[in-house]
């Protein structure tokens, strides 16, 4: 079973952004994960950085509290790193330049030997070089 | 954590006598707004409501979440993930 880890970018991609790739990719791997194929994790913060992000997003709050509640319903698998891992996280971050909260994503695709899916090209060109990370575009 | 056993239920007769534990914050809440003899009838239809509801939107949570396409604005992938970051310093 293939390992995918999702961060706020590629949930908001498949929803938000102007191109339909993320929504494909997204559709693929969640139904995959009925299958059995993959399995699908990501941090105890992604529903407060999807929330953020709606929240900055959108103006209408009953579209935006509809969209969290069809969210909430899906079937991810939450990590919380304990505090040797976020160490890990920060020393990542300091060698990428980036942010621990982005890192963290990418930290966890590689703890848990899968592939990190981010829409957020910016952190990518960072990253690349450390594997273990998909930019769906 | 407090239990409730409530014999008020006047819903019919197919019905089952459970006990349950609540935390006592959410005991003190229930019996400061709900009348002692209307408990189990409060507790049901929030169960009734909650049950149906799950049931409901988990037929196929993956095309209900993307349905929500057509119904939403679109935006650049910077301008997403700059609302995600938003209010963070």
């Amino acid at each position: 079973m293939k390992n995918i880890i999702i961060d706020a970018s590629f949930v908001l991609g498949a929803l938000l952004s102007s191109e339909g790739k993320a929504a494909d990719v997204f559709r693929k791997i969640f139904n995959e994960q009925e299958s059995k194929k993959t399995k699908i994790y990501s941090t105890s913060f992604l529903p407060l950085e999807t929330a953020n992000g709606l929240r900055f997003s959108l103006k209408d709050q009953n579209l935006t509290e509809e969209i969290f509640s069809k969210f909430a319903l899906l079937k991810i698998e939450y990590f919380t790193l304990n505090n040797q891992q976020v160490q890990n996280v920060l020393s990542m971050s300091y060698n990428f330049s980036t942010t621990v909260y982005d890192t963290t994503y990418h930290f966890l695709a590689k703890l848990l030997r899968g592939e990190f899916y981010t829409c957020d090209g910016e952190y990518f060109q960072k990253a690349e070089k450390e594997g273990n990370i998909v930019l769906v575009k | 954590m407090k239990s409730i056993m409530n014999n008020n239920m006047n819903s019919g007769t197919n019905t089952q006598r459970v006990t349950v534990s609540l935390p006592g914050y959410i005991y003190d809440r229930l019996v400061k707004q709900v009348p002692e003899r209307q408990v189990s009838r409060f507790v049901a239809g929030l169960l009734e409501e909650k049950l149906l509801s799950s049931f409901i939107k988990s037929a196929d949570p993956i095309n209900e979440f993307l349905k929500l396409r057509k119904k939403v604005p679109k935006f650049s992938d910077k301008e997403i993930k700059e609302a995600i970051n938003k209010g963070r310093v």
